[in-house]
């Protein structure tokens, strides 16, 4: 058994640190490229969303590297994630590259179905090793959140254009590269120095946007070409909505130990969008209206091309944009779209951003952009 | 007396019957909207996002044409009307999608959702009438009338088509297809050249439950669960030479389930021709490949 997994940016290395920490066999999933999406969408349906595209093209390629199982997540519904797993087994098997899933589903009170498949993955690993394991993982994830929430409001200050994302880059190799809680708490703080380090100009009135939408297309910067890195080079703080540890502590710990979830995004939506639709698209219009509250001056939503939940969203975000007076651009993004029309699009809600900071009139009409 | 607007698109199609015959005897004024035209469907493209499918625009283009000439409009929040299962995420958010597109303008929209208790359609209907200002006991006895309709429009749906020419089954959703717009009469043309044409509502429901249960692992959206174990049902019955399956532009469900239709029928060999139409579809286009398709069918028959 060789284990691989889909990945989300960055934000799966521990999982794959914890798994080699255990002592199993991963591939790790390739940085994912042009080849990825080619093969991705090559094999996949054509209206299929392009998370399952580049996931397929990612599981080929560590096919390739020797992998034959895939550790995913799974769902029941009604957004198209929670199928993923049964279509591209089938997919992988018919264009000869057979691989096993092992599927985790969450719990939803049900806890047993997800440690017999956990029992699957690590039988032979002791118990001791298994939790010293999810320890470090679980605080690398923290690390990498905040370093990453670090470099964003970095880049936007940053002096010479690149080097806060080099210095990230390296930071996350050192932090990945950590095996016990200590290390990674040294290294989690000498990041955080190497940041605050960078050369810095001066600059008045940043203006910070939020990135929201679905989850895999803001955590994989392949996928979305790169938008937080963009933002930042033209002086915008990112601040991405997605949260991992967040994540974990809602639908795994607290699911598990049937604890009350925080409803208060649900809750800031609800005007809006009174009904969970699956997926994250509840959430987009709570962190649209949170964003306005909070006195953000846009919001990014970046979605893939036919996701339901989303289209959902992006019909009712533009009441929450004229009643705040945010102004928000939706990405739909999929295997054709191109870096150049990103970057007009970026440049120009910036433009309109840093227009209206400029003027002081927050009363004027906020504008909603779909492109 | 209250008048309520019932959009003729996506579950009208399914529960027509039921709703117009339950506000009608519940003592309301029911305006069904008409069929769509292109006028309807001008109003719901300019109406909706770009992104959402036609039977979601078109329902768009319904409402608004009613918004104007009813004090209601019913959009009901049909979450789930099968256990365990949901219909698609768009109907769970429809409500919230109209309300914005008709700016204030009232809607009704009870929650129907089997997976709760007191969300089923006969609770729905009941506290619609109530939300209205209808009688309450008016209302649970008009229930009976509607649901004896129901029956038999649903009795006449299923009647297994006469024929003697080569079998195609066209499958897709009941509200694509049923459209006067989307469906583009593409049983009728079917049937002109000559074909016997079934659909999934056709196949007893203890068929397709049965099947469901032995499907890898089923889907969790109610029309896609029955087109995929009508497909199955009606090649392992040798019942049809093809299948054609009509889906709209951008379906998320069908993306899927299409996939694993398509993969069944190149298993199984049996002609298999995937029809996606949007707002831009022309109807010569179509004609052509429904031709081409039937060529192949008479063709293979007599082979």
């Amino acid at each position: 058994m060789k284990i691989t997994y889909p990945r989300m940016g960055d934000w799966t290395a521990p999982l794959g640190g914890m798994l080699e920490q255990m002592g199993l066999p991963v591939v790790r999933p390739p940085v994912p490229s042009d080849r990825t999406r080619n093969i991705g969408a090559r094999l996949s349906p054509e209206f299929i969303c392009y998370p399952l595209k580049l996931n397929l093209g990612n599981y080929v390629e560590a096919y390739e590297l020797g992998a034959d199982t895939v550790l995913m997540g799974g769902g029941v519904g009604p957004c198209r994630f929670g199928y993923y797993a049964t279509l591209q087994k089938d997919i992988l098997a018919d264009a000869g590259y057979p691989m096993d899933f092992i599927v985790l589903e969450p719990p939803k009170g049900h806890t047993l179905p997800l440690i017999s498949q956990l029992r699957r993955l690590i039988q032979n690993v002791s118990l001791r090793d298994f939790l010293r394991a999810v320890e470090v993982a679980w605080v690398k994830l923290q690390a990498m959140e905040d370093i990453h929430i670090l470099a964003n409001q970095v880049r936007a200050l940053e002096a010479a254009p690149g080097q806060t994302s080099a210095v990230y880059r390296e930071q996350i190799a050192l932090l990945d590269s950590a095996t016990t809680v200590e290390s990674v708490r040294a290294r989690w703080s000498r990041a955080r120095q190497a940041l605050y380090h960078i050369r810095k100009v001066h600059r008045e009135g940043v203006p910070v946007v939020r990135l929201i939408g679905e989850i895999y297309m803001i955590s994989e910067p392949f996928a979305n070409l790169d938008v937080e890195e963009r933002l930042g080079r033209m002086g915008v703080c990112v601040e991405n909505t997605l949260s991992l540890v967040d994540y974990i502590r809602q639908n795994l710990i607290a699911d598990a130990l049937r604890l009350r979830r925080d409803r208060s995004l649900q809750e800031e939506a609800r005007p809006y969008l009174a009904h969970f639709v699956g997926g994250e698209g509840v959430e987009s219009v709570g962190n649209t209206v949170r964003a306005a509250r909070q006195g953000c001056d846009g919001v990014v939503h970046v979605m893939p091309f036919t996701c339901m939940p989303e289209i959902v969203a992006q019909s009712v975000i533009p009441s929450v944009s004229q009643e705040y007076g945010i102004p928000v651009l939706t990405l739909i993004l999929d295997e054709h779209s191109a870096e150049a029309g990103v970057q007009t699009r970026l440049e120009a809600f910036v433009d309109l951003i840093q227009s209206r900071k400029r003027s002081g009139d927050e009363s004027c009409q906020s504008t909603w952009v779909s492109m | 007396m209250v008048s309520v607007g019932l959009p003729r698109a996506l579950f009208h199609h399914e529960f027509g019957t039921l709703f117009e015959t339950f506000f009608h005897h519940a003592g309301a004024a029911v305006e069904v909207s008409p069929h769509t035209t292109r006028e309807i469907l001008d109003l719901g493209v300019s109406s909706a996002v770009d992104e959402t499918c036609l039977p979601v625009k078109i329902y768009y283009g319904h409402a608004r044409w009613l918004s104007e000439r009813v004090d209601a409009v019913f959009v009901p929040r049909v979450v789930s009307i099968c256990p365990r299962e949901y219909t698609c995420p768009k109907f769970l958010g429809l409500p919230d999608m109209i309300k914005r597109a008709l700016r204030g303008r009232a809607i009704c929209s009870p929650l129907v959702d089997v997976r709760r208790r007191g969300a089923s359609l006969y609770d729905a209907l009941v506290s619609a009438a109530f939300e209205l200002g209808l009688d309450e006991r008016t209302a649970r006895g008009a229930m009976r009338s509607a649901v004896s309709r129901q029956r038999a429009m649903v009795a006449a749906m299923r009647e297994a088509p006469k024929g003697k020419g080569p079998a195609v089954a066209v499958l897709g959703h009941r509200y694509l297809i049923s459209d006067a717009l989307s469906g583009m009469d593409v049983k009728q043309r079917l049937q002109a050249l000559g074909l016997t044409v079934y659909d999934y509502h056709m196949v007893p429901e203890s068929a397709l439950f049965r099947i469901q249960q032995r499907v890898h692992r089923p889907a969790f959206w109610t029309y896609e669960n029955k087109i995929l174990a009508a497909a199955i049902w009606y090649m392992s019955q040798r019942k049809v030479d093809g299948i054609i399956q009509w889906v709209s532009f951008g379906c998320g469900p069908d993306s899927m389930v299409g996939e694993v239709v398509a993969r069944e029928c190149r298993q199984r060999e049996v002609p298999h021709m995937l029809v996606t139409v949007d707002e831009h579809t022309g109807t010569a286009g179509v004609q052509t490949r429904l031709e081409a398709f039937s060529d192949m069918v008479f063709w293979r028959r007599g082979k």
